[in-house]
This record gives structure tokens, sequence and C-alpha cells, in this order.
């Protein structure tokens, strides 16, 4: 009934050990969502910066949700990896964000983090790179359980995002 | 409460140090013994200060019975006290000398001093008197007093106690007042000289004293002051050395001892403790709960009890019922509510993280962790236990009756088990039963509508209704149980026919006939019970079937009452009126008809249908009376030894032996592993019994068992027999819970004997059994495929379930899971598990699963959880805006959604409205079944919608496909980079400056192709540049010199006697209409067979619904046409003396010939560029060929095409801007090919590619399954429709011809435009037929292997042609008498043959060759087809792909047998009438005059159609055909064609003929002809022909 459609990109990263970064993301929404059009997923390219630390990556962002309930709101959830000299993919960090319930346009800074491991995975992936991964990757955004994982933080993803609602004032819902 | 708790446990703690503080009586009394000390010295220092009362001004004036707190009072500081003290000691002895007054005060003062030392304190001890003596301060904070002096000193030296005291005054108050000595002394001032009340009366006469003494101490302060330390005589010391006070411990302790009070640590009795005459009441001996104590040691607790206990009620509220102390229980929880973090990994699964070292991956999906160097362990079982056949080439006759017999026997056994029979039995009494309570209850009457009573009738109609289903099926489950019986005693009877026939035994069954013995008498009751309850039910059935017939004949009555009534009536009238009119008699057959009388309903046939249930009880019961039998069949009957039987039979018997099997397992159409060879065993069973584990990275797509059989033993070759497909495995199935299963395999191989073996896929005739039929070895594979369970961790190795949902909202807590079911979703089933399983509903462990299935009541997933926490979930749907289905419905949305999909139709639509009221409902069957609609018009349109639906599917199949593929971008895709410049191009620019300006032969540059996304650009050009023609036909000089007056007009100058000038050397005047999409463009007229144009056009271009993506593009099916006219002058003007000052010309056009290029191939090619042949009709009324003149021309390609007879247009297509053709279907696709022939295949296809650029190597292509296929699969002899080789020899050079014009009828369709993806699809021969539409490929295909069936040599030959580009060919090598070693190429497309050496042929290269065996490539220096040496065996000149490294693997086709349905005579002649009359319609609609049509040359045209068909390229009949037209038609000059199309649908084909503009003869006397034929061939081709002639009359 009410339709949400996010228009932005998924501007880069900054804040991360080594500037290296592409980013996988996708929109998770409840059940009383539809996706309409758009791509609800995706990976960036990899941008490898001449200088400064800041990733830039310009993905683009357009998707039409239509909902008939306000549960399950839609979420950014980004897992940034890292690609190194040897063309090796680790992973870098998780985040996770809500789009803005209310229109306009927003820079949104999603804050990551990534699974720490122990002090032997530590140790590995301080010489062998890599690191520990989340086995199940709902747990990004699915906040249940998450604080019994031990993390570490990583850097910014930075979004640039203009939603568009219809529809919300008719049911009763003051965006 | 928990407030409480704190305040009563911090007050226990208290209760350990501070007894003290808490409020006692005893510690009140303290206190007020405290305040009565503090007063006692305030009334001491009153009276001390009275005393001086003289000589000081009071500190405060003290009010009349008020108390004044001392310490409150402003005192005078340290300092100030030692500068009164100074003064006062002055004052006094001047005093001392002047008066004598003072000393009457003092006694009293003394005495009442002494009094009060007299006064008892209640503790009656020394130090009180102390404390009243020293006067210090109370202690306040408890600071010990200083130490007791003597009454009598006290009594002495007032003056030191006073002293003592301002010091104890100034310890307290320390430096309040030392900041200004001026300050203080104002302070006291103004104190001072306030008013002062009430004084008493002796004061009055000493008031003026008093202020004298004042201004005094002031003087004397301010000299003092002023005089300061420079006055050394007048120094008195300003501080008083104290010494610092110190109170012995013990007398500390002592005091204290006094002030204390220590209650006993000892326990208190409970008799206290309770209130009177009450007994203790233990509540936790009662049962009731009672929760922990708070721990406290039991010391305190019992000072604590104890103190409670001095309280004036004895601290009742205090103690509960059981004299103990009242608590609130331990409110303190033993486990930590924050969860304990491991450190070393969690015991949740779903935290778990796992430490990936980074690794270079691409995604593939065909892998389950996304590529091939996945961690995650998958594990198949596949288990394979054994082989049974049920049919099997050796067995021999008795072999196949034994294994029908156990067949039947086994299907016996299994029914008898189920007992349908008896269930249904059962079930029907119960029926009965409760149909007959029910009635019994009901009683006869009829129910009022709407009560209980008729929902009662209800279910008893229902109960009957069931009763009389239930009795139909019991019957036919009696028919069958009893027909297998019968047959399983037929097939025993057989059997042992025929062991006593061959005289051994070669099977080991029996069969034994059990009979059980009935009491005859009992049997014959219930017999004829159960025929009498039939019966009756039948009756009742009829009764009530009788009740409704009766209220109709009620009613049928009814109405032939009344009926009649009203006839009799109007008889009596017209009686009357005849006896009126005397004379005429009665006319008896004037009256009414009576009406018909209806016939009542019959009642019931009791001995009918007795009759009748009786005689279906003796056909299908065991009648009353007889045993019942049991067949039991063993395998207890001895097989004769070898020795004993005849040597066909010990044949068999050892190829029995020699026969062994093995099975490969195949994983994804690739071989993981085979099982060890084993022999046949003599029952034709094979027993494996291996479990392969096989661990896999890939998605499962097939796992699948191959049979291979071996004949001679274990060393033989193994042909393959049959495969099997063993489901994949869901998730939880694993090891541990999986059955064998009997996979059932047949196969078609065609096996036959010698011996006694039967064979198989051969007719068999079992003469004794009358048994006769094709048996094919079949048999069950006892096999199973599972996931494999981790035997340390219980895990079950299968991938994760794929599309799981990824909504967080829909993740619950899986009760199933707890079970370690996990991934069990279809909760039916665990529902009749649960029901089957009985479970126990009390017990708790149940729980979770008895509440899963309660609550499972709708389809609601959000059942599935187990609930025992709160979840705003239950709330969702309350809260929802619209109903939930909305989303799905709602016209908008589904408009947007389809858009997003690319859905057919859909894809380029640009505005979805807001509102979804301004959605039209026929948008979605409008766009969808536009095309249908189209197609509906058509005459057959039956059959062509059939062909539709197919190639729709075949098309969205495909289109998926390759948007799949489409996503897979490359760099180049994505980014534009710009070259970068190497050596190589730095030579060409500097060779470019050597280069001559104004090349002679300029070439055209390459240009930058922009990549365009969806609208990006619209301004879209087709770039035209036709340079010339050549060999355009001439026209024909009239035979008859007489009135060819408009023949032949020359230029614009042209002489009118030129008319007349045989020698006239204007022959045509050519020029070309272009005409694409709504546009059309004419070259300027030239002259001469072979005009030069040179002209340049740009005809705008519009993609369907404005779509610009490369998709939409490639769907684009227009056409470019090229139509050749002839410009033709016609002199108008009449008056022959006018011509020197006037003209009066009309220009009319004659059509010459077509060319059309699809915009997919200037698409996909970016640009079309050469000399391509123009269609130009076999007849041409009115031109002719021009043979004589081969001269004039350029370059020598050109001659070569010059002499030919054929017409040519040499031209040049391109797209401004230059577009990107569709990115070609990468190979990456699922092949059923062996992956080592694909290996082989593309290794040595980029070998040769890399020394051959340009040559085209096709090893394999795509199927419509979009499946790599390999190319030689295709080619195969199949049969050509049997009715057009009907008149022909066969294998003829005609019958030939004959199958190649019947290919070529067959529609063509580009693939790109069919399949909307740039991709090379084959389509197999039935498919092609079955869509009537394809490329060069299948026709080419299809034309090959009719010509293989024919017998003949053909191959398919790849290449490139104009105007197609690249194509192929049939290549055919004559090997008859005359044309022995002659090579021929076919044009499937044209069924035109070319011989190899024939420089016209449109064939321009040859890249490879293919048949059914191999795969040549040409390696030869040309290509052309002239220069070529098609001899395939050399292999120099021919490369082939099989050789002897890597032969030949036996590739079977994926070709079939092809039938066809046969010529549909109806269709053509339908399809004929529409195009006739169409035409005409559009013909006469788009001329200015009256259209006439000459019926005497349209009989005549018909007559020639036929001719055409059957011999399209004979040219020596169109000399024929133009004399007998000239003959008929006399003075008209004629103009015209016949036209041949294939048939696709009308509307081309009218247009076609529109185009050619025959129509537009102006001549208002012109006549014209119009024929059409069509001819059927078998599988709805059509082949069209539409001879079009315009007939204008010669000026005489």
């Amino acid at each position: 009934m009410a339709e949400v459609h996010v228009i932005g990109q998924i501007s880069g990263a900054s804040g991360f050990p080594s500037p290296n970064l592409f980013c996988k993301w996708g929109i998770v929404a409840g059940t009383p969502w539809k996706l309409l059009a758009g791509l609800a997923e995706g990976q960036t390219q990899v941008d490898q910066p001449q200088d400064g630390e800041r990733a830039n990556w310009c993905h683009p962002i357009d998707v039409h949700y239509a909902c008939k309930g306000l549960q399950g709101w839609p979420k950014l959830h980004f897992e940034v990896w890292h690609q190194d000299m040897f063309g090796r993919s680790e992973l870098y960090g998780y985040g996770f964000c809500h789009v803005p319930t209310s229109p306009g346009s927003y820079t949104l800074d999603c804050a990551t983090w990534r699974p720490s491991g122990d002090i032997w995975e530590q140790i590995q992936s301080f010489f062998l790179g890599g690191g520990p991964q989340l086995k199940s990757k709902d747990l990004i955004y699915d906040g249940t359980n998450r604080y019994r994982l031990r993390t570490e933080t990583m850097g910014f993803v930075h979004v640039q995002i203009a939603v568009v609602l219809r529809n919300f004032r008719k049911f009763g819902v003051e965006c | 409460m928990e407030d409480l708790v704190h305040e009563e446990s911090s007050k226990i703690d208290d209760g350990d140090d501070e007894v003290m503080s808490h409020p006692s009586e005893e510690t009140n009394d303290f206190m007020k013994t405290l305040m009565e000390r503090r007063e006692q010295t305030r009334n001491t220092l009153e009276s001390t200060m009275a005393q001086r009362h003289r000589r000081l001004p009071p500190l405060k004036q003290t009010h009349k019975g008020q108390q004044v707190d001392v310490v409150d009072v402003e005192g005078p500081s340290a300092l100030t006290a030692s500068i009164r003290e100074r003064m006062r000691q002055r004052v006094r002895e001047a005093s001392a000398k002047s008066q004598s007054t003072g000393t009457e005060i003092r006694p009293r003062r003394l005495r009442s001093l002494r009094q009060r030392g007299d006064v008892q304190t209640r503790f009656d001890e020394p130090s009180v008197s102390v404390f009243a003596s020293t006067s210090s301060p109370p202690p306040a904070s408890l600071r010990l007093p200083s130490p007791p002096d003597d009454k009598d000193e006290i009594v002495e030296e007032p003056e030191p106690a006073l002293e003592r005291w301002k010091r104890a005054i100034e310890k307290t108050r320390p430096t309040r007042f030392a900041q200004s000595e001026a300050g203080i002394d104002e302070s006291a001032y103004d104190f001072f000289t306030s008013s002062i009340e009430g004084g008493p009366e002796a004061l009055e006469e000493e008031e003026v004293e008093e202020q004298r003494q004042v201004s005094q101490e002031r003087q004397i302060a301010e000299t003092d002051l002023e005089a300061g330390e420079g006055d050394e005589e007048q120094y008195v010391p300003l501080t008083v050395r104290g010494h610092a006070e110190y109170h012995p411990h013990g007398e500390r302790l002592k005091v204290e001892e006094e002030l204390y009070f220590y209650p006993s640590s000892d326990s208190a009795r409970l008799e206290d403790k309770l209130p009177e005459e009450t007994e203790a009441r233990h509540l936790e001996d009662e049962g009731l709960y009672v929760g922990k104590r708070p721990p406290v040691s039991w010391r305190n607790y019992n000072r604590l009890e104890n103190r409670l206990l001095r309280q004036e009620d004895k601290g009742r509220a205090w103690f509960a019922e059981d004299g103990r102390l009242s608590y609130v229980p331990d409110p303190l929880k033993k486990p930590p509510s924050r969860p304990h973090v491991h450190i070393g990994g969690t015991d949740d699964e779903k935290l778990d993280t796992e430490v990936k070292l980074p690794l270079v991956e691409t995604f593939d999906h065909r892998f389950i962790d996304g590529s091939g160097l996945g961690f995650g362990c998958y594990q198949l079982d596949v288990d394979i236990s054994s082989l049974a056949f049920s049919h099997h080439s050796l067995f021999s006759v008795e072999h196949v009756l034994a294994s029908r017999l156990s067949q039947l026997y086994s299907q016996y056994v299994e029914r008898r088990e189920k007992g349908i029979v008896t269930f249904m039995e059962d079930r029907l009494k119960a029926l009965r039963e409760a149909s007959r309570h029910l009635q019994e209850t009901l009683g006869p009457v009829d129910p009022e509508p709407g009560t209980v009573l008729e929902e009662q009738f209800h279910r008893l109609r229902e109960y009957k209704s069931e009763i009389r289903r239930i009795r139909l099926l019991k019957d036919s489950e009696e028919v069958t149980d009893k027909k297998i019986i019968k047959s399983i005693l037929k097939y025993w009877n057989n059997l042992k026919a025929v062991r006593q026939e061959q005289g051994y035994n070669a099977t080991s069954l029996k069969l034994v006939i059990r009979k059980e013995g009935v009491s005859a008498r009992d049997d014959e009751a219930a017999w004829q019970r159960a025929i009498d309850e039939e019966v009756e039910e039948l009756r009742e059935e009829y009764q009530e079937e009788y009740a409704g017939q009766l209220m109709e004949y009620q009613r049928q009555m009814d109405e032939y009452r009344k009926e009649r009534k009203l006839i009799r009536q109007e008889m009596k009238r017209r009686r009357r009126e005849t006896q009126e009119e005397e004379g005429r008699t009665f006319d008896r057959s004037a009256a009414l008809r009576e009406p018909v009388r209806p016939d009542g309903p019959a009642p019931f046939d009791e001995a009918a249908a007795r009759r009748q249930v009786v005689e279906k009880a003796m056909e299908n019961r065991r009648h009353p009376g007889q045993p019942k039998l049991f067949p039991i069949l063993d395998s207890s009957a001895l097989i004769s030894a070898s020795q004993q039987c005849p040597r066909e039979e010990q044949l068999r018997r050892r190829d029995v032996q020699r026969c062994s099997y093995c099975i490969r397992v195949l994983f994804n159409k690739r071989e993981v592993s085979r099982t060890a060879t084993k022999t046949l065993s003599g029952d034709f069973t094979v027993h494996f019994g291996q479990i392969f584990n096989i661990q896999i990275r890939q998605w499962p797509e097939s796992i699948s068992l191959q049979l291979y059989e071996s004949r001679s033993g274990s060393s033989g070759g193994f042909g393959l027999i049959a495969e099997v497909y063993v489901p994949i495995p869901p998730s939880q199935l694993h090891s541990g819970n999986v059955a064998l299963e009997n996979i059932d395999f047949s196969s078609p191989q065609k096996v036959e004997y010698a011996h006694t073996g039967v064979g198989s896929g051969i007719n068999v005739d079992i003469s004794s059994s009358g048994l006769v039929s094709i048996l094919l070895t079949s048999g069950a594979l006892r096999a199973s495929a599972c996931w494999s369970k981790d035997d340390a961790t219980g895990k079950i190795l299968s991938p994760p379930m794929l599309g799981q949902p990824t909504h967080f909202g829909e993740r619950y807590v899986d009760a199933i899971a707890a079970l370690g079911a996990t991934g069990m979703v279809d909760i039916q089933k665990l529902a009749t598990w649960i029901s089957e399983a009985q479970l126990d509903p009390n017990d708790p462990r149940n729980a979770d699963l008895l509440y899963l299935v309660k609550t499972h009541a709708g389809d609601d997933p959000s059942c599935l959880a187990k609930q025992d926490y709160f979840r705003l979930n239950e709330m969702e749907k309350d809260s929802y805006f619209c109903e939930d289905d909305y989303l799905e419905k709602s016209k908008r949305f589904q408009l947007l959604a389809l858009r997003d999909q690319e859905a057919r139709n859909f894809s380029g639509f640009k505005m979805v409205p807001a509102n979804d009221s301004e959605i039209k409902d026929s948008i979605f069957t409008d766009l969808a079944s536009k095309e249908i609609e189209e197609e509906e018009l058509d005459p057959h349109k039956l059959q062509r919608f059939a062909v539709t639906n197919f190639f729709k599917e075949v098309q969205s199949r495909v289109i998926d496909r390759s948007q799949r593929a489409s996503r897979h971008r490359e760099l180049r895709d994505v980014v534009i980079e710009e070259e970068v410049p190497n050596i190589g191009i730095l030579g060409q620019s500097i060779v470019k400056l050597l280069a001559p300006r104004r090349p002679l032969k300029p070439e055209r540059k390459e240009r930058k192709t922009i990549f365009t996304q969806a609208g990006g650009v619209s301004d879209i050009k087709l770039l035209v540049r036709l340079v010339r023609a050549f060999n355009v036909p001439i026209r024909e000089r009239s035979n008859t010199r007489l009135g060819a007056r408009s023949s032949g007009q020359g230029g614009r100058d042209g002489d009118p006697s030129s008319d007349f000038d045989l020698t006239d050397q204007v022959q045509v005047r050519p020029f070309v209409e272009v005409s694409f999409q709504q546009s059309k463009q004419l070259t300027p007229v030239a002259d001469g067979p072979n005009p030069s144009w040179n002209s340049e056009m740009s005809l705008p271009f519009m993609s369907p619904n404005h779509d610009y993506s490369p998709v939409a593009l490639q769907g684009v099916t227009d056409l470019i046409s090229f139509n050749l006219f002839d410009e033709i002058l016609v002199d108008l003007l009449e008056d022959d003396r006018q011509r020197e000052t006037n003209r009066h010309e009309r220009i009319e056009r004659r059509w010459l010939g077509n060319l059309s290029v699809p915009f997919s191939t200037v698409y996909s090619n970016t640009r079309v560029d050469g000399t391509f042949q123009v269609s130009v009709p076999s007849v041409l009324l009115g031109y002719k060929k021009d043979d004589s003149r081969a001269t004039e021309v350029a370059s020598a390609s050109d001659f070569a095409l010059m002499s030919h007879s054929q017409t040519f247009l040499s031209l040049f297509i391109t797209i401004e801007p230059p577009l990107p053709p569709l990115p070609t279907l990468r190979e990456q696709y699922d092949s059923n090919e062996d992956p080592r022939l694909l290996r082989t295949a593309r290794a040595w296809s980029d070998a040769l590619e890399r020394k051959f650029k340009k040559r085209r190597i096709q090893m394999t292509v795509m199927d419509i399954n979009i499946k790599t296929v390999f190319i030689t699969r295709y080619v195969r002899s199949q049969n050509p429709p049997e009715g057009i080789l009907a008149n022909v020899e066969s294998g003829s050079l005609a019958a030939m011809e004959k199958v190649a014009w019947y290919v070529a009828m067959i529609p063509s369709l580009a693939d790109a435009v069919a399949f909307r993806s740039n991709c090379d699809i084959w389509a197999t021969s039935e498919q092609f037929l079955m869509m009537q539409a394809g490329d060069e490929e299948e026709h080419a295909v299809l034309l090959c292997n009719y010509f293989l069936f024919m017998g003949k040599k053909a191959w398919v030959v790849l290449g490139s042609g104009i105007p197609e580009g690249s194509t192929a060919y049939v290549l055919t090598e004559d090997q008859g008498d005359q044309l022995s070693g002659e090579y021929w190429l076919w044009n499937p497309s044209t069924g035109k043959r070319f011989h190899q050496f024939d420089p016209y042929c449109p064939l321009q290269t040859v890249d490879s060759v293919f048949g059914t065996e191999n795969i040549w490539v040409n390696v030869q220096d040309h290509q052309k087809p002239s220069f070529l040496n098609f001899n395939l065996s050399l292999s120099r000149n021919w490369r082939p792909f099989f050789s002897k490294r890597y032969p030949n693997p036996g590739l079977s086709s994926v070709q079939g047998d092809l039938t066809y349905k046969p010529p549909d005579e109806s269709l053509a002649k339908s399809v004929e009438e529409k195009i006739e009359r169409l035409l005409k319609k559009r013909f006469e609609e788009s001329r200015r005059h009256v259209t006439r049509w000459n019926r005497h040359c349209i009989a005549e045209l018909r007559k020639f159609l036929p001719r055409l068909e059957e011999r399209p390229f004979d040219s020596a009949s169109v000399e024929d055909q133009k004399l007998q037209l000239a003959s008929i038609t006399g003075s008209d000059k004629l103009s015209g064609f016949p036209l041949h199309f294939a048939f696709t649908d009308v509307d081309s084909i009218v247009n076609s003929v529109l185009d050619t503009r025959l129509h537009t003869i102006e001549d208002p006397q012109a006549e014209f002809a119009l024929a059409v034929y069509v001819e059927a061939y078998p599988s709805d081709v059509l082949s069209v022909w539409v001879y079009v002639v315009g007939l204008t009359k010669r000026l005489t």
C-alpha cells in the first residue's frame, strides 16, 4: 500500500586499516514488505584509492518497496571486504543501519565491526590475513544475540540516500 | 518491598556498631539528662554573667523565663574575650577602689551556685557537678568536659572557670570574629545600645552608670588600640597559654559505660517476643512456602532482638508469629542475570565465527560455497544394493511367465495386506449402522427447514450417498481382486504348460492354492443378508428418486389437466359455433389436438433389482459355499540341472553366467565412481551392496546411475543399458534414516538369440499363453542416495537449504529443530506422523510438538514458533494497513514488478500510473496477448496458436537464460578505456603521414561504439549508401512495332521519334526505393542496366516502446527493404502539334526486384557492406535479362557478378550512432557432453583459430534448453515427408530439388530476432518444424538430413554468404554416373543449388564442414568454394576433429525420426482466398481510379501458378508463359511478375505485393490481373505464389 522509494548511493568507506575495499550490501525488510523494483543486494567494485584513506564506490542504490505494515522497516546491511596486494579478499567489517523513516535526503555513516576471534586467530590473521567471519550473516542485522560476540570496531561506510515515501499519511503514519 | 528489605537490613547492620542512635527509651532518657545538664550549665553561666552585670554588659539580655542557647548566641571570639578580660580586669581594679556595692550580689550568685551544686542529678555522679562547675559547653559532639574540680575551687575562683569556658567557646568557634576587632566592637556597641526590655528594677539606677562605663570602656579600648604595641608599659598579653586537655581512657570508658546501652547478645526468651498467651506458630511446618532467611550472624540477631524488646511495646511489630524477627526472603538470585560470555567460542551455532584465510575466489553459483575452493564439507552417500531384472533378454519363456506371475502375486499380496475390501466392508457396515441409528432417532417426520432436525436429515442424506459411493468402490475393488486371482491362476497354468512342454524347469516358482472351508449355511445366510441389504439400499435410493419424479409427475398432471380443460372449453365453443352455422358439419380434424397424458413414474421393481444385485454378486464375489482360495507362491520348485536340459537351454544358461554388470555413479553428469563388476545370477539379480561416499562442492543437480552390461565375461566391452536418476535427497535425509528404494528402469536395446532366451526389444510370441508383445529389458535397481552423517558430531553433511527467506521477521525458534528434524517443512506430514505415533500428550517433552500441531489450524507460518516469550509479532497482522493479498493484487505494484523483471512486453514500459484506478485491467491481457490476437486473424489460427505458444515458451526460456548471462559483465562492458598508445600505433600514425591525402580507395574508419543504457540514446539513424547495381533487367522490345508509344522513352531530351527507333540506347532507368519502418527514400534515377547512384540516405529509427536497450533492439524485426524500380515516362500529350512547346508526361514505375535486410543483421554486425543479390522474379513481364552486354565493369569480381543473369546491388548500411551489439552468450552453460570431449574440442578449435583467424570453427552449439551440444549430433538421416516425393524418381536430382524446395518453404527467422539474444541456438529438426521458423543452420541441417536419408553424401558447410553473413549451406557429392565426383552447394533457405565452381554462388567462404561422423576445418589457403578441393579425406586440406588419436566415441544423435502432419489442403485454400481477397481490397483502396480486373488474364495466370510451383527454377517455361500471355492479351502491354513467399502471415505477403507498386499505374484504362496459389506441404508448410499483372492499352 504505502510505498518507500530509496534512491542513493553507497558513496564510500573510511576509517579502515587499509583503503583497498569493496562492499557487499543488501537491504532487508520484514514480511509485510514487498520489493517492487530494483536490486536489493549487490556488491561494489574494489576501490584502490591512490591517496587518502577513503575508499569511494559511488555504488547506486535504487529500490522501491511497497508495504502493508511497518514491521521490519528496511535496513541496509554491509559487509566491507578488503582486497590485499595479492588479490585476496578478507573480511573487514559488518554493519547495518536503518533506512531513515522520514522523507528527505540523508548522509548516513554506518559504523562497522568485525569478530575479533581469540588470540590464536588474531595471530593467525596477523600473519596470514583473513580472520573470523560470521557463519550466519543474518546476525549482522538481527540483533538478538549479537552482544555475545567479541568484536572490534572498524571504519565507517558512508551512504547518501534519499527516501521518498508515499501514502503513509493515508494510514495514519506521520513520517 | 525491596526498599523495606534494605531498610531493615541496614537497621540490622547498624545495630552492630551504633546501638546508641536507635530510638529507645533509654537513649531518650539519656538525652533528657543531657539537656537538663545543659540547662544547668546555662543557668550557671547566666548567674556568673549576672554577677558581673554591673561591670560588664551582658552578652545577651536574657528574657524572663526564656532559655537562651548560649552556644547559639554570638559569642565573643577568643581575641575579644581576652581584650575584654583585660578591660574587665582594669575596670575591676578601678571599681574596686571606688565601689563596694558589688559584693552584695556575689553571695547571692554563689549561693545559687551552691544550691545548684546540691541538685541531684539522676546519675548522681560527681562528674555532673563537674559539668556544672566548669560550665563548659554541652557535650554536643561527645566532647568530654574538662576534668572535675572542687566545688570550693569554683566558688573561690570563678574567673578562671569563666575563662576556661571562654576558651572552650573559643575552640568551638575558632575564628568567626577574628577578622576585625573594630567590627566586633561595633557589634558589641550595637548590642549594648539596643533596647533592653523588661530589665530588673534594680537596673534602672544602674543604667546611667552602665552607659558611662560603656563610654569609658570604649575610650579605653580605643586608646588601647591606638596605643597598640608602641606602648610597652600598657601591654597586656593577648593570649593565654593553655595546655592540652587529656582525659584518661579509663575515665572515658567509664563515662561511656554509664552512657551507653549494650543489648545482650544472648538469645531472647521466646515468651518475651510473643504476645501474651500465644504459641509460636511455624508456617514452614504448616507446609507454606517460606523463603530463605538472609544470613545474619546470630550475635547481631540476638542483639537486635534484645534491643527491640527494650522498646515500650516490646517491639511487637517486629516479631513474626513464630517469635522470630519477621523478614523478607533473600532477594538475591543465584545465577547472574547477564549470561556468561564464553571466551573460547559460543555454544550457539549461529554465533559461530570461522576463520577464513583470504583467498582469491571467483564466485560461481554452481558451487555450494560460491567457489570451488569451498570449505564446506558436503557428502552424499549413494547406496547401490542390488539389481533385479523384471525382464532380461536372456529370459526364457518360462522366465517371462514366472516374472509376470511373481509380479501379479506381489500385487495380490500387497492388496491382501492392505485389505482394501475388508476395509470397505467395515466402513460400509459402520456407515449403515450410523445411518440406521440416525433414521431411528429422527423418525419419518419431515424436517422444518432451518432446525436441528434439518441438519440431521442432511447428515442422513450424506451418509446415504457415502454408502452408495463406498459400495461402488467396493464392487470395483472386488472385481480387481478377482481378476488378479484369475490371472495368477492363468499364468500359473501357462507356466505349468510351458514346463511340461520343454521338459525342464528353468525357474523355481511354485504356486500352491490353499483352500479354506467355510460353513455353507452361515455363508449362505451372510450372502443372503448382503444381498438383502443392497436391495434395500437400492430401494431407498429409488424411493428418493421416486419422490422427486412423483412431484414432477404431479406438476405435469396439473398442467395437463389445465390444458385439457382449456381445450375442452375451446372445443365446446367451436361446436357451438358450428351448430350456429348450420350446414357446416363439425370437422373432427379441425379439433385441437388433445394433450398427451404424462406417464407416472414406475414403482420400484424389486425383482429386477434383486436380480441385478445377485448377478453382480455372482460375478464378483465368492459364491456361497465355495471355499476361500488363497494362492501362495514360493520358490520351492527345483530347477533342472543343466545337463538335463536341451542344448539351447544350456547355451542360454551359459550366456547368463557370462553376463556381468556394473553401475557407474554420475553426479551432475560426471562419473564419480563405479561399482565392481558382478555377474548375473540365475534368478536374474545382481547384488552389489556398495555405498559410495561422494564429497561434493557443486550444487547437486542430478545423481544418476548408469547400468552397464558386458556379455562375454568381465573382460569384454561394456554397453550402456539404462540410466536411472536417483532423486536428490532433501537436506534432512541422512544415512541414518534413509531407506532403499526400487528404481525402475528399462532399456530399448534389441537383442535376439538363437537359443531359448527370448531376447528383448523384439516381438516375442509366447504361443502357449497367447501373449505377443515387445518385451523390453527392464527391472528395478535397489539404491538410495542420502546425505552423510558425521559420526563424531552427528551433523548431517548436507548443503544449506536453498532459498531461505531473508526476512528477519520470519525467524522464530523452530520447535521442530529441537527434535533434530531441522528443515522439515511439511507440517502436514508431521501431523500425521504424530497422530500415528500416538504421542503422550501429557509428556512435557512432547509439548512442543503438540502445540505445533494444535496451532497449525491455519497455514500461518508463525505458528511454527514455540513461544515462551511475548513478541509484538502477534499484533503484526492487526497493524497492517490493508488485506494480506493487497500487495499482490494491486495493479500498480504488479505493473512495477513486471517492468522491473523486464517481463515480455513490459520491459520498455516507461510510465506507471500513480494510482490503481488509472490502470486498466486490460493492460496485462492486452500486452500479453497482442501477438496472439494478431495471429487469430489468420485462418488457421489454432495451428498457429500452438506454434506461437511453443515458440514463446522456447523464447522465454532462452531469454531467461541469456539475461542471466548478460549480467555477467566484463570490465570492458563497464569501463571505457582509451587504448594506451604503443609502438604499433605510433608506427601506424607515421604510416598515416605518408599516406595519400585522398586515397583512391578510401577505407572506412572504425567508430567508437556507444554503450547505451535504457533510454539513453534515442536519436538513432540508419545510414544507407546505395552505390550501384549490376545487371538490372532491361525493357523488352515489343515484338510489334506498332504503338509502343510509351516504351523506351528516352531522357528528358528524348525525341518522340525514338519510340520507333530500334537502336534506342535507353534500356532501363532504374532507381531504388529504400523503405524502413515508416520512412521511404529514393535514389536518383540512373540510366542503363548497370546504374551507379552513390547516394546516401539516412532513415530515422524508432524502437518499439522507445526502449533502446540492447535487448529491445535485438528484438526489432523490421526489415530494410530495397525495391528496385524502373522509371518510365509515359507521354500523355495527345496533340502532336503541341509537342514543340508542351510536355505532358506521367512517371510510372515498374518493379524489378527486391532486397531486404533485417534490422537485426545490421545491428548484430554493426554494418552491412557488400554486393547483394536482388531477388528478381523468374518471370518479369516486359523485361528481360541482358545477357549480351557484359561490359563496362570495373573490377574482376564485379565482372564475375555482372556476366551472370542475376541482379546485384551494392550497398552499405550502418547505424548512427554506432550501437553495441548484445554480448554473445558465453559458453559456460551446462552440457550433457562428456567433459573430456568438450575440453578436447575447445583446445583443438583454439589451436586452429589461432592459425586461421577468420574462420568460424564451431564445435558445439546450444540447443533450445541452452545446453551445449556437440555439433555432429545434429546430423543424422531423417525421413523427408513422403508426399512430396510421390511423383519423382527417388534419389534423382528432381527429388533432391523437391526436398530442398520443401525446406526452403519453412520460414526463416534469425536467432537474434527469435530469441532476443545474440546466441547461436540450434533447434532440432523436430523443434524446427514445430516452430515453423529457424535460421540457416536449421534449414541446412534439415536439408542435409534429408539428403542423407535419400542415400546421398551430404554435409553441412559453415561459412559466410551474402547477404546473411555467416551462414550454413549443404554440400553434396554427386556420385551419379554423369556427375561423378562433383560437389554441389545448396542454399537451404532458397532451395537453389550451385555447382562448386559456380562463380556466382552466394556462399563466399567455407570455414568448416561437418557431418554425422566428424568435423573438418578448412585448412586450405583459400576460402572461396570455387578454389577449394572438397575431398574431405585429404587431411592436408581438411583437418578432421576425430582422428586416430581421438576417435569418435560414438555420439548419438539428438535428432529423432520425424513425423509429419499431412498437407492441409483446406488450410491452403482458405489462405489462398484470404490473400486474394485482401490483396484485391487493398488494390482497389489504394487506386484513385476504378480498378478493373481482367478475368481472362486471371484465368490464364491461375494456370501458370501450379506449374511454377512444380518447377520453380525452370527458366525455359518463362518464355512460354510470356508468349502465351501475349497471345491472350493481344493489344495490351503487360507488366507483372509472379512472386513467391514462404508463408508466415497474410499481412506480410500483402504488404510485399503492394511494395511492388504495381497498383500505382495511373492509367485510367489500366486493367489488372491477380492470381494467388497456395500449395500445401506436410507439417503446415505453405508455399504461396502471387501473380500480379498490370495491363495497359497500347496506343494504336
